[in-house]
């Protein structure tokens, strides 16, 4: 090594030292290197403390009417947003919202749940799905803590509020009215003879028979049973119209699994006795095809959601405006008697260190007024009073016809099991249904194995239950 | 030669910074979530729940069959392409060449979204179908057709990828030996099987390499698609993985999964390495 | 044997006419996705499929009106990290992939190197993503640019690397050689000698880099949450919603994301098939 040190000094000389160019040559390049890693860093930094400063500034400046809320997307947004816009007028308070994709937003408000984060004033989060997450484990603050003196106005439809109460303590307040509604063309029903939708599993398939027609083609009830949460979620409503349930109580300590008792077996087949009115690509149906089927004038309707509702008027994107009606989902005959429409409501909850609770809470309750839910139904939203959806001067027009179904709906409206491990149960049990649903395995075998599977996830997760009993032939 | 060897450290050192830095940690994070939670050794009672869970095991299965028929595929369709492709010359050989790119290009999301209408029962595909008197066929909602529309769609997808590497070595490769041979009155299959083949073998190992690593991880279209039904035809490791940690919000076993997963990968691309490419030549 | 000419036409015709079926299996979904993009959601998905409707541009109008969130932002989002991405990888791989393809380092540090890069580029990008946001939470990077195309090495680094490493290897060290007789220094050698007959090469990893973070979701969803560093991919997920999927927006969104890509790879294209300047030489 030594020969090299001898030939340091950087001279330019054309000496035939091809070690000495290669010195040269090297040092020069890892310089312009040296100087890339530099700029890289020096970028980073930059950016980093820019970003951190603008932080700091924010939190130093930022009015001390300013809310932050988390949203998952929907098309509710625009009415949730105009909510927030008025309320700024009214007040001068500003809204931050941060919006994601479902998934994305729940994995975010989990996580930031978890570490205790402070960034968000209120959440918009979907209870009946992991909402038992946050109340369980107390990672947002129950609403009489921030004001004792709450109470539930008489006239907010009591199931939107229970579906974000667990134990009795209430952490989340409902913003979106959603739920469970059938949507059918009154039209084809009339001309097909029915005076109004059907009400029963047996009337559905009167009308079914009557108004199918394969070759055109047109459909008539359709299943969604594509391998999402919503085949649990719309077979659900038949079920516990049967007078079963998934498990025995909503929110424990009592988890014995019910979906194989005789009642539940009765919802499940009437279930899929909707099917040869289907259309064939069911098992793989979501709710936008299976709206995008009764837009386009291919199908005489289906259980879906309010939150789907507006599409049926819009003529961008349905064929036939105004002929779509919606009514509670179907009763199955022998059973309870009485739809059972399962609820699909989005609620606010006040994370345990949200900086604002107070101003945060007084938000919620004034967009939970009467005026201010009207505003915010008249511009599309899903409202939760009763005052408003039976309020004469909206249902006077044609465009809310579907007020008084949301109404009965949410007032019969069902809760799902609050169990922080409710996702992963679903999960266990969307294949077997959707291979009862295709014909691969029998229903009972498929709902017995299903049992099986869910029993363990409980037993595994430490859920109480008394002894599975697996249904027979 | 001392000096080379000191170039050479030196040559590799900014990339073995940014890897050490940024993706060691990660993965170190993975393996440690997978063993430990709450300062708790659960590796082996999550190796246990591995054992007997039903669904990685379908998970498993159904991502190799994924793995093989689609990246099979992909090379002998992108070796084709090339090969059919690479010689043309003037603007409209230029044009289809860079047509021939636009799936690879194309978001996940999207890719998956517009096949979900090409393969809805009225959607085009059956249109064509209908048009040539083969019936309608419920791609998506067939248990046994899900798997293969989703391995499709892969393929239609990633081909571009095979075929840009084929185009490259081909227009990398000497003409020398392959004008020789044509003179010494070779016929084209010969040249192609015992020239151009053995010549293009590295960059086919390679392209095999990313396409066989990038199909373990496939799920972005498959998630829309099918959402891995029906009755989970169409769960592969990813998606599996994916719904455990994002939907259950169970990290460990995630974790766990995802280096199950690696491991299969790597273990995967080493035989099909093996057994198949080095066979080319 | 010389093949006899009316046989010689009738492969030219058979090799032209496959050649248009390719193009056609290929570009008829891609044909399809500017259709949906012209037109609104009653006549998407319907029974028949209507092949032409009236083209309405409202989408691209709502989308860089901001309707549907700042794609003005996004795109520069996009174009601006996987551009960065890219040459980082470029800048950082090429010369680890000469190193590794002219064994300048022991066997096994080799061998060691490559595999790391194997292992990382295993890993699923949903794994990588909560780690990440770790990282670059701690370091007050969350939801910028540069976490970003830090992340994204992740993706890119590897591949650049092997697939550069690939391409150096197809150059004979006998050009090294010969170049280091005549008097070049090793890097005069690599600048000179190999890397100008390695371009398409390098061209087809660039191209192959950008495709790669240009249509990346997880670690673009994780990372970011505003339009100060969200990407295109990120917007155009926001269309598929719980209850509806937006797929004409999307659709114009998507077209919208494709442009540049296409852009770049016609651009690129032409080098790939070049050839090399100065050929081979003996």
């Amino acid at each position: 090594m030594s020969h090299k040190r001898q030939s340091q000094p950087a001279s330019r000389a054309k000496g035939r030292t091809r070690g000495h160019r290669a010195e040269a040559k090297m040092s020069r390049r890892e310089f312009v290197r040296n100087l890339g890693v530099a700029a890289i860093v020096a970028g980073a930094t930059a950016e980093g403390s820019w970003s951190a400063l603008r932080a700091v500034a924010y939190a130093a400046t930022s009015p001390a009417k300013e809310l932050s809320v988390a949203l998952s997307l929907g098309p509710w947004n625009g009415s949730v947003e105009y909510l927030f816009k008025k309320y700024g007028e009214a007040t001068g308070t500003t809204f931050k919202t941060t919006k994601a994709p479902y998934i994305e937003h729940y994995r975010r408000m989990v996580q930031a749940m978890q570490r205790q984060d402070a960034s968000y004033d209120f959440i918009v989060i979907d209870p009946a799905m992991y909402g038992t997450i946050f109340f369980k484990n107390k990672l947002v603050t129950p609403i009489k803590e921030i004001d004792p003196s709450w109470k539930p106005d008489p006239n907010l439809i009591e199931p939107h509020i229970k579906v974000g109460t667990y134990e009795g303590v209430t952490y989340a307040l409902p913003i979106v009215g959603n739920t469970q509604l059938l949507f059918y063309r009154s039209d084809v029903t009339r001309a097909a003879g029915f005076a109004g939708p059907p009400k029963t599993i047996n009337e559905m398939i009167e009308v079914n028979k009557k108004v199918t027609d394969t070759e055109r083609p047109f459909y008539g009830c359709i299943v969604p049973a594509k391998a999402n949460y919503d085949i649990v979620y719309t077979s659900l409503a038949y079920v516990k119209s049967a007078g079963g349930d998934i498990f025995s109580t909503d929110s424990g300590p009592d988890w014995t699994i019910r979906f194989t008792s005789p009642e539940s077996i009765k919802g499940y087949k009437a279930w899929l006795s909707l099917r040869p009115w289907s259309s064939p690509d069911s098992a793989n149906v979501h709710w936008a095809e299976l709206m995008n089927y009764i837009l386009t004038d291919r199908a005489w309707g289906g259980l879906t959601v309010a939150a789907q509702v507006f599409q049926i008027d819009d003529p961008k994107f349905s064929k036939v405006p105004g002929k779509i009606d919606v009514a509670m989902p179907l009763i199955i005959d022998g059973g309870s008697g009485k739809p059972a429409p399962i609820l699909g409501t989005w609620s606010m909850a006040i994370p345990l260190r949200a900086p604002r609770k107070g101003e945060a809470l007084a938000f919620m309750k004034w967009a939970l007024t009467r005026e201010n839910q009207r505003d915010f139904a008249l511009q599309g939203g899903i409202a939760v009073r009763r005052d408003v959806l039976t309020d004469p001067a909206l249902t006077k027009d044609p465009k809310n016809r579907w007020f008084a179904a949301e109404l009965e709906s949410s007032a019969l409206g069902q809760l799902r099991p609050q169990m922080e491990h409710w996702i992963e149960v679903q999960d266990r049990m969307v294949p077997y249904l959707q291979k009862a649903f295709t014909n691969e395995m029998p229903l009972v075998a498929a709902l017995n194995a299903a049992a099986k599977d869910v029993q363990e996830l409980l037993d595994r997760y430490g859920y109480k239950h008394g002894p599975l009993q697996l249904a027979k032939e | 030669m001392g000096g080379s060897k000191r170039t050479g450290i030196l040559l590799l050192l900014p990339a073995a910074i940014l890897i050490a830095v940024l993706m060691l940690y990660p993965l170190g994070h993975m393996v440690g979530m997978a063993a430990v939670q709450n300062g708790k050794w659960v590796l082996t009672r999550s190796g246990l729940v591995l054992s007997r869970d039903g669904v990685f095991w379908r998970a498993l299965w159904n991502t190799l069959i994924f793995v093989v028929a689609s990246v099979t595929a992909e090379m002998a369709t992108g070796l084709v392409f090339a090969l059919l492709l690479w010689e043309g010359r003037g603007r409209a050989a230029n044009f289809a060449r860079g047509l021939i790119l636009l799936p690879s290009m194309l978001s996940p999301t999207v890719v998956g979204i517009v096949w979900l209408l090409l393969f809805y029962p009225f959607g085009l595909v059956n249109w064509g179908t209908t048009l040539l008197g083969l019936g309608r066929l419920q791609y998506l909602a067939d248990p046994r057709l899900a798997m293969a529309s989703v391995i499709f769609v892969d393929i239609w997808q990633w081909t571009p990828f095979v075929f840009i590497f084929v185009l490259a070595g081909l227009t990398g490769m000497p003409v020398e030996p392959r004008e020789a041979a044509l003179v010494d009155g070779a016929s084209a299959w010969q040249v192609f099987r015992y020239i151009t083949l053995p010549l293009l073998r590295p960059t086919l190992a390679a392209a095999l390499m990313f396409r066989v690593i990038d199909a373990f991880r496939a799920f972005d279209k498959i998630l829309i698609m099918t959402n891995g039904g029906p009755a989970e035809v169409t769960t592969i490791l990813s998606i599996y993985l994916y719904k455990v940690s994002f939907h259950y919000q169970n990290w460990n076993y995630g974790a766990l999964l995802a280096l199950v997963l690696i491991a299969v990968t790597l273990a995967f691309h080493w035989t099909y390495n093996r057994l198949v490419v080095r066979r080319l030549a | 044997m010389p093949a006899r000419p009316w046989r010689r036409s009738l492969l030219r015709g058979l090799r032209r006419a496959t050649v248009v079926v390719v193009l056609l299996y290929t570009v008829t979904p891609i044909l399809w996705v500017v259709a949906i993009s012209l037109r609104d959601p009653v006549r998407t998905m319907t029974i028949p499929p209507e092949l032409l409707v009236r083209p309405t541009f409202h989408h691209y109008r709502d989308l860089f009106a901001g309707i549907w969130g700042n794609f003005a932002a996004y795109y520069v989002n996009t174009v601006i990290v996987c551009g960065l991405a890219v040459l980082l990888s470029l800048a950082v791989g090429m010369p680890a992939a000469f190193g590794l393809s002219r064994a300048m380092v022991r066997q096994r540090w080799a061998n060691v190197f490559l595999g790391t890069m194997t292992v990382i580029y295993a890993i699923p990008p949903i794994s990588l993503t909560i780690p990440f946001y770790d990282i670059f939470s701690s370091l007050g990077l969350f939801d910028t640019r540069t976490a970003l195309v830090l992340a994204y090495q992740s993706r890119v680094l590897p591949f650049a690397v092997w697939m550069m490493k690939t391409f150096f290897d197809e150059i004979p060290r006998e050009l090294d050689d010969a170049g280091m007789v005549d008097g070049l220094s090793r890097v005069q050698v690599a600048l000179h000698v190999v890397l100008p007959l390695s371009l398409p090469g390098i061209f087809a990893t660039a191209v192959f880099c950008l495709i790669l973070v240009w249509n990346d979701l997880p670690l673009a969803l994780v990372l970011t949450s505003t339009p100060q560093a969200q990407t295109l991919t990120v917007g155009i997920l926001a269309f598929v919603q719980e209850n509806v999927t937006l797929w004409n927006p999307m659709s114009a969104a998507a077209v919208v994301a494709l442009v540049p890509v296409i852009f770049f790879v016609l651009l690129i294209q032409r080098r790939l098939v070049q050839g090399f300047g100065s050929g081979l030489k003996g």
